[in-house]
């Protein structure tokens, strides 16, 4: 059965859209990341224009950073305070980067730079998760990942505006949330992620968050930054496809449940190992992607 | 006309009546065989109008026709989208990664273009003959604009580029051997319109050749329209980006709470 995306012009198996929602919805109920960083290069791979698979995704993660927000609420793990200023760069940060996305667009580097940025930040991440969970592993100390904290003064803690966050347990200046939070709302906006992979390492090693506040925390900004992103390409480039959205999500709410259960009967470090491998090889085949010989050097793209 | 009353004398007017009677039959004894030539072409669509609405995966038609013709003519159907922009781009390797380096904008280019023949076109006229009726995308004239450096500049290159980058996404195409003429007086073809079209009014060109002239030649269209819950959607993210964006989120915050809400028991 095919159904046709109107903004994204193109038909599609429905079956195949609602499984690739909930595959991608399961791994992140399984390893409790937002999933953009898979769903959008899949949907590329698709076929769906780049600008579209971005947009749309960022549509997508609205609706599932805010079904997971709400079980982080009522456990009253979500800074609203930090939230707040961390929301507040994201918004600067995604507008930046929505502007940025339609220049790169116009001089048609936009494909290079999303695959750039992901086989840069994914790689990254990647090779730090995994070798975070390689070394617990080899340490068989059942160690939390996240449970370093860095809570040295250095000179992050000499800049002024300085806030208390009680929740989160600090008194820091809010320029560095504030512009932690801008600089993964550029990405967020160019990738179609919500950025939690960045913003999540960033809030426990960079500001010294407390790991029980960070998921939920990150969760309430990304709502607000995906939701500029989706705002913001609806009127500049009119790419947010909302029936494809609004399939993806039906499949990804599925697959967040069964997700979620399979996560809990697995260690942290083997999930945080199997999502270092995910990682890797999208950075790995996207990376591929820009050096291989392409099989024609030629493309054209019929303006609308 | 109360005017010719006025100001000429009645024998003007008598010549004058005689001359218009002998000119209509002069003219109708020589040309009445074009008229009938030029009627006897007849082409119909069993679809004139294509819906694009979410259910839509492609559409077939049927293109068929009579013609005054004998065994042996040939029908070439051209069917070509209205001139749109096309942008080709060039990749080259820069310190190791493929970037798209220059690029071509065309300005009237179809974004969908297809021949329905007989026969192979080259059978069927000469290339001037083809070139004279613009049959082929070579004869297109395409206008464009150039961008970045062109140290190589290759026009032919570029050309053939868009070409067969049109032709992989399976929107130019020559289907040659696919119109059937049945006793040299009915014609027909069955047309493939594939999923990712474009919308617009679709020219359809019939011509009808004899031994590499062209005997008659007729034309239809075929209207090709975002429809239902599909078009609501474009019309509003394109007209209404405001209210579209913001129902957007709306419509996430929602299901997001909604399934949260449901899976709060299980």
């Amino acid at each position: 059965m095919y159904i046709y995306f109107p903004i994204a012009e193109i038909s599609l198996n429905l079956f195949i859209v609602i499984g690739l929602g909930g595959f991608i919805g399961f791994l992140s109920g399984l390893f409790g990341v937002g999933g953009g960083f898979l769903m959008t290069p899949l949907l590329i791979f698709l076929g769906i224009p780049a600008p579209v698979a971005v947009a749309t995704e960022a549509n997508q993660i609205v609706a599932s950073s805010v079904s997971g927000v709400i079980a982080h609420w009522r456990r009253k793990n979500v800074d609203f305070k930090m939230g707040t200023v961390l929301l507040l760069g994201g918004l600067v940060g995604s507008s930046l980067g929505v502007l940025l996305f339609a220049l790169l667009e116009k001089i048609g580097q936009l494909d290079l730079v999303i695959k750039l940025s992901y086989v840069f930040f994914l790689g990254i991440i990647g090779i730090l998760m995994l070798w975070e969970s390689v070394r617990t592993y080899i340490r068989s100390r059942k160690t939390e990942f996240y449970s370093r904290k860095l809570h040295e003064h250095n000179w992050l803690h000499g800049l002024p505006l300085k806030m208390r966050f009680r929740r989160s347990k600090l008194y820091i200046s809010a320029l560095v949330p504030f512009s932690i939070a801008a600089f993964v709302g550029v990405l967020s906006a160019i990738m179609g992620v919500g950025g939690g992979f960045i913003m999540i390492p960033a809030m426990i090693y960079l500001l010294g968050m407390p790991t029980s506040v960070v998921i939920g925390t990150s969760l309430f900004q990304i709502i607000f930054v995906t939701a500029n992103v989706t705002l913001l390409q609806s009127v500049q480039t009119q790419t947010v496809d909302f029936l494809l959205a609004g399939t993806l999500l039906f499949g990804a709410v599925i697959g967040a449940q069964i997700g979620t259960r399979f996560g809990g009967m697995l260690r942290g470090e083997q999930l945080r190992g199997m999502l270092a491998i995910i990682v890797l090889l999208v950075s790995i085949r996207i990376g591929y992607e820009l050096i291989s010989i392409p099989l024609d050097i030629f493309s054209s793209e019929i303006v609308k | 006309m109360s005017n010719s009353y006025r100001y000429g004398d009645y024998s003007d007017r008598k010549h004058l009546a005689l001359i218009s009677v002998f000119s209509f039959i002069t003219n109708f004894l020589f040309f009445s065989s074009c008229y009938a030539q030029s009627n006897a072409l007849v082409a119909d669509l069993s679809k004139s109008n294509i819906s694009i609405n979410t259910d839509f995966n492609g559409a077939s038609l049927l293109l068929f026709g009579s013609i005054a013709g004998k065994d042996g003519d040939d029908i070439i159907v051209v069917i070509s989208a209205p001139p749109t922009e096309i942008i080709t781009r060039k990749k080259s390797k820069m310190s190791g990664i493929w970037v798209n380096s220059n690029s071509i904008k065309w300005k009237n280019a179809p974004a969908f273009y297809q021949i329905f023949s007989t026969d192979t076109l080259s059978k069927i006229a000469t290339r001037d003959v083809l070139q004279s009726l613009a049959i082929g995308t070579q004869f297109l004239n395409l206008k464009f604009e150039k961008s970045g450096e062109f140290d190589t500049y290759n026009y032919n290159e570029w050309v053939e580029a868009l070409n067969r980058n049109m032709k992989s996404a399976s929107l130019w195409k020559t289907n040659e051997n696919a119109v059937q003429v049945i006793r040299g007086a009915l014609f027909r073809t069955e047309v493939d319109l594939p999923a990712n079209i474009t919308t617009g009014d679709y020219e359809v060109r019939i011509i009808h050749f004899r031994n590499g002239r062209l005997i008659a030649e007729d034309k239809t269209a075929i209207a090709v329209k975002k429809a239902g819950f599909s078009a609501i959607i474009y019309q509003l993210a394109h007209e209404y980006s405001i209210f579209y964006g913001i129902f957007a989120i709306a419509f996430a915050v929602f299901a997001g709470w909604l399934a949260a809400a449901i899976f709060r028991k299980t």
